[in-house]
């Protein structure tokens, strides 16, 4: 098409420009609020808002840029193309639709936001270019290159700001989300328009034909006027701003419900009367609290309502603290974990109080709500513990309230963090909606919870009761539960869940405690009984009741005092009392009545119990019977008093010596003997009364002994007062020593022995002349006998030696009578030799030492009839003789007395043809038994005391010869032996001699 | 060194038996009586009344009775053995006790042999009849004095 001269000149109506602007501001709000809707929408809605939100955007862009056209005077007619500017639209709104896909993530960084921006931007120049290709003019479009290439980089920059604006994190904090938004709209909107008229810049129109009028025409789109087509393009963006505008109040509408139903769960709380709860300005200032917190504080609801009642004015200073703490704590995360503070009541007094459940109210930046739970019982009770246990300052540290809300199928829906912990499940077990009342109940208290929880249903105060919860990890849990209703939820319900374990453990330990008292008390020998600070006996073991006849009834408080002697009855209650008001300890001797109506004496002692801080808690008293001490006492008391009479009665001196040596006691005698007085016999003061001479050897021996603790015996001079003389005592001592082998001194005498000592001096030279007179007789004795042994038988040598010359020499001269005679003198001769020789043997074996050693007596024996059997081998005599028969004697003398004894047993058978001698030994437990045994003639046993008597004979000479002397001779050699010798016979029967070589040990 | 045998015996009567006893019993060696010890110790020495006798005419057996008035039979016997010429001549103690001190001190002193007189004149006469036996016929003698000088 050919072009006619210059450009047309074109005016804008200002009026409509700003109309544009607006519009671009106001359409570009309503599709990023749709567009902000669909990041939050979810399925279809999310879609909806999208297709709306671009939709509208793409509106928006379109309706500015033909109200900007409308604002253009061309003094010529113009149409638009109806398809082509609704693809401009179209393209507007694929645009903005790919850029807010592009920005509807979850994260939005600067990248998504440059992309978006670049999609944004070019829906805008695209719609733009489209639309003014659409224009049915009858002039030419030429554009300014720099113009459209600044146009599109306004368009894309200016998109990039308003929806930095508009998907960026908050610049400005919630309260400002509006302005944020709005802001985001105008630069929007700026944009929009700005683009738009620096491409109006660009563009320049030549007419294809010569202007015939300057007639300014309204435009038409297809069959519309553009001022319709525009009209109704409002009309949309009225309906769509209704839309948002009811939607909105549909979504406060909703948060107010929301914050109507969690007050209501507040309010619910609120009304119950075992927590606090109060709805508080940061500042301090109380908005509202129920009554458990109003009566935990002391103060009334008036004064609250009138704005008096300021937290923060009753905290004492120490918690300002923390309370700062938890503000600030608040204010930056919108809750508080829970803390122990105290309050200053009303009255003064101090409150120990738990808050928890600390959250700022929804929407709200300074007004919080927070749970307030006196505990101060539970302090105290802690502190009782504490100072029996020490045990429970664990307990203390524990974050001890649980809370739990709960609907009545059971499940608990929401819990804080001290009751998730006391069962051991996370938080994340109850979102999941782990945890209910059958999970954390062991099955025996469940029929029980669920009749509580019936009643707590029907609106009746359940009073917190003590059962079990299971911990997660399958132990039991002693716990403290109470429940009510949320108010206005019959469906809901709280819980608050104490962990007593620590306390249940505690009070299982005193149980214990005392029960372990109990039984030591019951199992002392003693009385054991308790009394109350105030004196009044609460407690009487078995033992008392038993001594009582009384029961604990009778006995308990007071009643005791009736048992107590009338006498002792007075002394009793007036040390009591003194150890009741001073705290002493209480010790008294005094007579307990039996039951049997008796009484006696018992040692009573009480001592104090304290507690830490030393106030008497307790008084544990015993009661000892001491009646048989008490007895024995007094009879130590007599016998000792016996015993210093006996002693001072005594007639020998009688004295106490101490462990060191020193002289403790010396009875009358002693003080009278010495004329000391008992002062001055003290310590080593008696040494001064023995003589000099003696004096040293005396303390030695006597400190020797007392050293080797050893009895003590000592002769020595004491100094005599009566007489002015030394007399010879002897002191004997004997170590005194206790029932556990201590050494105490000694007890001892003494007495004179100076008469004895004369007397023993007199006796001792009495024996030395005896003995050497004795001596005397003795040799001469010896001289006698050996006189006797030569000279007596020197004679009878001569007679019987001329007695045979006559026979000899004068045979022919003397007739058969004559040498009868001779014969006979001869004989007579040499019996007389016999008898001289056995009494020089008997009086030798008295004389001289008897030398013991080991004697082989059989082997002698056998000695003996061999030589028997040799002097005489006709006889028939048959020898038993028992081998090995050894004893302890003198050789030589038991030589004889075996001659002697086998020598009569052979002399006293020689009338029989046969006979049987036995020589044996027969074991007693006294000793060994030894005999010689014949089957000879025997003797008459009537006889047998002169048996062993010198020259004493049974038989006739000419029947068995012998002189009488044999048996003389063995009994003397046996007795020198320290034996002794008996016989056993009947005449023709045989004899047996029975001897024994020493003493019979019994008799030793 | 002659045959004879000193009798050293007090008792007259004992004398005259023990010489009776030799008699019967045939043995004739020359019997010299010494009436106590000091008679005795005068032969066996050559003094007193045997002053001037030959010292080399000494008894062949001494029999010697303890029990002696002036020097007992135990020290004579101690003396001649104490002396060289006499120190092993045969010497028999007969006597009448059979004390033990005797017998020990005898043995001590140096007898040779110890002898009870028998009251028992039968009994007597047979010791005697031993003793000659076996002292005069049966022994021998100990070497001269001169022989034992030379071997000393």
């Amino acid at each position: 098409m050919p072009t006619f001269g210059l450009p047309l000149t074109t005016a804008w109506d200002y009026r409509l420009v700003t109309l544009s602007i607006i519009s671009a501001v106001v359409g570009s709000y309503i599709a990023l609020d749709f567009a902000a809707y669909m990041r939050m929408a979810h399925g279809i809605r999310r879609h909806m808002a999208f297709a709306g939100g671009a939709l509208l955007m793409g509106l928006a862009i379109w309706s500015m840029h033909f109200v900007g056209m409308l604002a253009l005077k061309m003094h010529m007619p113009v149409s638009y193309n109806a398809v082509l500017s609704t693809i401009s639209m179209l393209a507007a709104a694929v645009g903005s639709g790919i850029a807010f896909g592009i920005l509807s993530r979850e994260t939005i960084g600067k990248f998504h936001i440059i992309i978006g921006s670049i999609a944004m931007g070019l829906a805008i120049v695209s719609m733009h270019y489209l639309g003014m290709a659409s224009m049915q003019m009858q002039a030419r479009i030429v554009y300014n290159p720099v113009w459209f290439l600044l146009s599109v980089l306004i368009a894309i920059s200016a998109s990039a700001g308003a929806l930095w604006l508009a998907y960026r994190p908050k610049i400005f904090d919630k309260r400002h989300g509006i302005l944020q938004s709005a802001l985001g709209s105008v630069v929007m909107g700026l944009a929009i328009s700005g683009m738009h008229y620096t491409g109006m810049m660009a563009a320049s129109y030549y007419p294809t034909v010569h202007l015939v009028s300057g007639l300014d025409v309204m435009p038409t789109i297809g069959n519309y006027t553009l001022g319709d087509v525009l009209v109704v393009a409002a009309a949309v963006f009225g309906i769509m701003l209704l839309l948002l505008a009811t939607q909105a109040a549909v979504e406060r509408q909703a948060a107010l419900d929301r914050l109507k139903e969690s007050e209501a769960r507040f309010r619910s709380i609120a009304a119950s009367s075992t927590i606090g709860v109060m709805v508080t300005r940061l500042n301090g200032q109380v908005l509202e609290a129920n009554d458990a917190f109003l009566s935990i504080v002391g103060y009334s609801r008036a004064d609250m309502e009138s704005g008096k009642l300021w937290w923060n004015q009753i905290t004492p200073a120490e918690f300002a603290a923390i309370d700062r703490q938890k503000v600030q704590e608040l204010q930056e995360t919108g809750a508080a974990s829970d803390f122990e503070k105290q309050f200053i009541r009303v009255d003064g007094r101090r409150v120990d109080v738990w808050i928890g459940g600390l959250i700022l109210l929804e929407g709200s930046s300074d007004t919080c709500v927070a749970f307030v739970l006196d505990i101060t019982e539970k302090k105290k009770a802690l502190h009782a513990l504490e100072e029996s246990e020490a045990r429970f300052r664990q307990m203390a540290q524990s974050n001890l309230i649980g809370i739990a809300f709960w609907n009545i199928y059971g499940k608990i829906y929401d819990a804080n963090d001290a009751f998730l912990t006391l069962l051991g499940y996370s938080r994340q077990d109850l979102a999941d909606g782990k945890i209910n009342w059958k999970e954390v109940m062991p099955p025996g208290e469940q029929l029980l919870h669920a009749e509580r929880v019936q009643r707590a249903i029907a609106g009746e105060a359940v009073s917190p009761y003590e059962m079990q919860f299971i911990h997660y990890d399958g132990h039991k849990i002693d716990v403290l539960v109470g429940y009510a209703m949320l108010e206005g939820a019959p469906d809901k319900g709280y819980a608050f869940v104490l962990d007593i374990s620590e306390r249940k453990r505690a009070e299982a330990a005193v149980e214990e405690s005392a029960q372990r008292f109990r039984f030591m008390a019951e199992s002392m020998p003693q009385k054991v009984w308790t009394a109350k600070p105030d004196g009044d006996i609460d407690y009487m073991n078995e033992n008392w009741i038993n001594y009582a006849g009384l029961s604990l009834k009778q006995l308990e408080n007071t009643g005791w005092t009736s048992l107590i002697h009338p006498d002792d009855l007075v002394a009793t209650l007036t040390l009591w009392e003194d150890a009741k008001a001073n705290g002493s300890n209480f010790q008294i001797e005094h007579r307990l009545g039996r039951k049997d109506g008796t009484y006696r004496w018992h040692l009573t002692r009480a001592l104090p119990m304290r507690d830490p801080i030393g106030k008497i808690i307790l008084w544990v008293g015993t009661n000892t019977d001491i009646d048989d001490l008490k007895r024995a006492e007094q009879v130590l008391k007599e016998r000792e008093e016996r015993f210093r009479v006996m002693a001072d009665t005594a007639p020998i001196i009688i004295w106490v010596g101490d462990e060191q040596g020193g002289f403790l006691y010396g009875n009358k005698r002693w003080l009278d003997f010495t004329g000391l007085t008992s002062e001055e016999t003290m310590g080593m003061g008696w040494l001064e009364r023995v003589h000099p001479d003696d004096r040293d050897d005396a303390q030695e021996t006597y400190l020797e002994a007392l050293q080797q603790r050893k009895p003590y015996e000592s002769e020595w001079r004491l100094f005599r007062a009566s007489d002015q003389s030394y007399r010879w005592m002897v002191c004997t001592g004997v170590p005194m020593l206790t029932i556990d082998e201590d050494f105490t001194g000694y007890v001892g005498t003494m007495v004179d022995i100076t008469e004895q000592k004369r007397i023993n001096e007199e006796l001792e030279n009495r024996v030395v002349e005896r003995t050497s007179q004795l001596q005397a007789v003795n040799k001469e004795l010896e001289a006698f006998s050996y006189s006797v042994s030569h000279d007596l038988r020197a004679p009878l040598r001569t007679i019987d030696g001329f007695s045979q010359a006559i026979m000899e020499d004068y045979a022919d001269k003397l007739d058969e009578d004559g040498k009868r005679y001779l014969q006979r003198v001869r004989e007579g001769s040499q019996q007389m030799a016999q008898l001289i020789d056995d009494m020089l043997t008997l009086s030798r074996l008295t004389r001289g030492e008897i030398k013991k050693e080991p004697v082989d007596l059989s082997a002698m024996v056998r000695n003996i009839t061999a030589e028997l059997q040799a002097q005489d081998p006709n006889r028939n005599v048959d020898f038993i003789i028992r081998e090995g028969i050894m004893a302890q004697a003198d050789k030589r003398l038991m030589y004889a007395v075996l001659q002697n004894l086998i020598g009569n047993a052979w002399k006293f058978t020689s009338h029989h043809l046969t006979a049987l001698i036995e020589f044996g030994l027969i074991e007693k437990p006294e000793g060994p038994v030894y005999f010689v045994k014949d089957d000879g003639a025997g003797f008459d046993m009537a006889y047998s005391d002169k048996l062993f008597g010198a020259f004493q004979r049974l038989h006739d000479t000419n029947e068995f010869p012998g002189t009488g002397i044999g048996l003389a001779t063995v009994q003397r050699v046996i007795n020198r032996h320290g034996g002794k010798i008996w016989a056993e016979s009947a005449i023709e029967k045989g004899a047996t001699f029975y001897f024994t070589l020493q003493e019979q040990e019994i008799e030793r | 060194m002659s045959k004879a045998i000193l009798l050293v015996e007090d008792n007259p009567n004992d004398e005259e038996l023990t010489v009776r006893a030799f008699k019967k019993n045939h043995i004739s060696n020359e019997i010299i009586v010494a009436h106590n010890g000091a008679e005795a110790l005068d032969y066996l020495f050559k003094t007193g009344a045997y002053a001037g006798q030959d010292a080399e005419d000494l008894p062949q057996l001494i029999i010697l009775d303890l029990k002696l008035p002036k020097i007992g039979g135990l020290e004579v016997l101690r003396r001649l053995r104490a002396y060289e010429a006499t120190r092993y001549l045969p010497v028999v103690i007969l006597t009448s006790s059979m004390e033990e001190q005797d017998l020990v001190e005898g043995y001590r002193l140096g007898t040779n042999a110890y002898v009870r007189k028998p009251v028992n004149f039968l009994e007597f006469m047979e010791a005697v009849k031993q003793l000659g036996m076996f002292w005069l016929l049966l022994n021998e003698r100990a070497p001269t004095r001169v022989s034992l000088g030379l071997r000393e």
